[in-house]
């Protein structure tokens, strides 16, 4: 029963868990900031800690050992209650059988880093071990100490909605302090390569700024939905000032880097500790009841899936295609497979939160058009205002996530294709111009200078040639589709060529800017970017697009709209990977 | 000379192709005054404009591809 653990000294014993592995994590820091470690060359006993006169290095070394060994016996005790008590409290139960694996992966680790004497390079990953054993002892001490709520409590779908939006939030927020304590000790690290090789970003100022922003996020959302809970807020609040004072140890020099992990660990403890309350405390009682669920023939789509939707993910995967293949396709040859998730994330994100920002701003266009009117907005499932909310929120995480992972001038064009997007295009040119798939295009063709800019860091001819081909791909693409809902168009008011000067016009523009953007497409060889694979693939796709644009000019009838609609997103996708397999195949 | 002819190629499309834009969004100014209700109408010289813009970075970039070959 999960009353069996509710005995004072279990309650102590897991409070010395607790404390001893905090012990430990900061007598690691200083063995670190003081380069200790090498002071005891034997392990798992110090031998030179019989030898005298003592040395503070050699105390130091010692003093961590002994933590270490003192935070295992805890750990095993604490396993050894809870394997007793096979039907308690998960909460409880399998943190604490799963301490002791990893303290003593911990162990070994450490006698590893002695042994081949890779004090450095092992340091993040043995810190990492460090706190998920605190996390072990964190998560039961905290599930103690606040009993679930009963389940049989009923809310409302708004109350319960806005519980799963905390918790996601919450754990997040651990995630984005753990690798911010990590980031942080990494600062020490030696040299850039061996902290790229610690697989954690080398700029510890933006996984600071990361963890700010969802621990700020956490805390903004526990004032809103859990207003009269001042354990909450209390603890969220203490999360924040903690992230401040961590930050302000960014100040100390690299190398005493270690010394920051007093703060960092206490607040990884705290971070997960609020991560547990928000799952453990109970819901405000003076909520409405919740609602009789929908018929599943009328069931709206979940919360999630409609905030997903607002970032318009078919969209932005062809987005990443062009910025994907830019980076594969450089002068600075493959890059590292972390930065390609980082530009991916950050361009997603960027991508993503100008999308959900359309979808704000959009509503009144949305809502007088067949093919948009389902979306969250215009059908009232998301106001606009949160809509905007989370588009902003989610450029801002871009700005934070390219800076702190990419380059400046990938970060720039990011931002650029955000504001591009969201304000010009959305708010001015598409509903002012006929010329708005024109020049809203260059919203389109930033990506791949996103991912050019993300590996080389400069610009270079090849990488605006990317840029100029996805611009004059627009127009046919957009258009093609625009002449198949020009009446939707015309009913939300949206100046589109087919509307202000007629199909034939459009069709006719179609193949011009086709024939424009086939030539330009061969221009990367003279260029010296791409060889005779890319010329040879490219010449082929655009003959195969001028067909269809020549089709959609000369027949004009639906079937040849729709296949130069569906041609011309397969061609960008082909298009850019030729540039791919033409880098790999000749170099 | 592969290189050449392809510039060559490119530059006489861009040309043919952006002259016969430029004439198309000349003829709207006058042609498009009769547009469906509710269908706000754009400034003629704002579109000429923009018309402009993108053909002069396009031979800008052009200038410069030419540049790189010499």
């Amino acid at each position: 029963m999960a009353t069996s653990f509710h005995h004072v000294p279990f309650r102590r014993l897991l409070i010395a868990g607790t404390i001893s592995s905090l012990a430990a994590i900061i007598s690691g820091g200083l063995v670190s900031a003081t380069d200790s470690g090498a002071a005891c060359a034997t392990w798992p006993l110090c031998a030179e800690a019989l030898s005298a006169p003592l040395s503070a290095p050699v105390w130091l070394a010692v003093a961590h050992r002994a933590l270490v060994l003192l935070s295992l016996a805890l750990v095993l005790a604490g396993a050894v209650a809870a394997w007793q008590r096979r039907d308690a409290d998960p909460w409880l139960r399998l943190p604490l059988l799963v301490a002791p694996a990893l303290i003593v992966l911990l162990s070994a680790l450490g006698g590893v880093m002695v042994q081949l004497q890779l004090y450095r390079l092992a340091d993040v990953w043995h810190l990492g071990l460090a706190l998920l054993v605190l996390a072990c002892q964190v998560v039961p001490l905290a599930a103690l100490l606040q009993p679930a709520a009963p389940a049989e409590v009923r809310v409302g779908a708004r109350a319960a909605r806005d519980s799963r939006q905390l918790r996601g939030m919450a754990w997040w927020a651990v995630g984005g302090v753990g690798v911010m304590v990590l980031a942080m000790s990494a600062r020490a690290l030696p040299a850039l390569g061996v902290q790229a090789a610690s697989g954690l970003p080398v700029d510890a100022s933006g996984a600071l700024a990361i963890s700010g922003l969802l621990s700020g996020g956490t805390l903004w959302q526990i004032r809103r939905s859990r207003r009269g809970d001042l354990l909450l807020l209390g603890a969220a609040a203490l999360v924040c000032v903690l992230i401040a004072v961590e930050g302000t140890t960014l100040l100390l020099p690299a190398t005493q880097a270690g010394l920051s992990l007093g703060v960092g660990a206490l607040l990884w403890g705290a971070a997960v500790a609020l991560a547990v309350l928000v799952v453990r405390r109970p819901l405000p009682a003076d909520l409405p009841a919740r609602a009789r669920p929908a018929p599943v023939a009328e069931r709206a789509p979940s919360l999630l899936s409609d905030y997903i939707s607002l970032t318009k993910p078919k969209v932005i995967s062809l987005l990443l295609v062009t910025t994907l293949a830019a980076m594969f396709i450089t002068e600075a040859g493959t890059p590292s497979l972390a930065l390609i998730f980082w530009t991916m994330v950050g361009g997603y994100l960027a991508a993503g939160g100008a999308g959900a920002i359309n979808c704000a701003v959009d509503e009144d266009i949305d809502i007088n058009m067949g093919r948009t009117s389902r979306r969250p907005v215009p059908s009232g499932r998301i106001s606009a205002r949160n809509a905007m909310i989370f588009g902003l929120a989610l450029s801002a995480l871009s700005v934070v996530v390219m800076l702190a992972f990419t380059t400046p001038l990938a970060a720039l064009f990011s931002t650029l294709g955000i504001v591009y997007y969201a304000l010009f295009y959305t708010r001015w040119l598409k509903r002012s111009t006929w010329q708005n798939i024109v020049i809203g295009g260059g919203a389109g063709s930033l990506p791949p200078l996103v991912g050019w800019t993300a590996v080389t860091g400069s610009l270079s001819l090849a990488a605006v040639l990317l840029f100029v081909i996805v611009f004059y791909w627009t127009p046919p693409h957009f258009w093609a589709l625009a002449l198949v809902k020009q009446k939707d168009y015309a009913r939300a008011g949206v100046p589109m060529l087919p509307v202000v000067a007629g199909e034939p016009e459009t069709r006719w523009q179609i193949f011009v800017y086709s024939a424009m953007m086939v030539a330009l497409s061969l221009l990367l060889t003279p260029l010296g970017a791409m060889g005779a694979i890319y010329l040879a693939l490219a010449a082929l796709l655009g003959a195969i697009f001028m067909r269809s644009a020549w089709d959609v000019w000369r027949r004009g009838d639906q079937a040849a709209i729709w296949g130069l609609y569906k041609y011309s997103l397969l061609y960008l996708a082909l298009l850019f990977a030729a540039m791919v397999a033409d880098r790999l195949l000749l170099g | 000379m592969l290189s050449w002819t392809l510039v060559v190629i490119a530059a006489i499309v861009i040309a043919v192709g952006q002259a016969l834009l430029f004439r198309s969004a000349w003829r709207f100014r006058k042609t498009l005054a009769d547009l469906p209700p509710g269908i706000p109408r754009s400034d003629p010289r704002g579109d000429i404009a923009w018309t402009l813009v993108t053909a002069l970075g396009t031979v800008v970039f052009l200038v410069f591809v030419v540049q790189s070959l010499l």
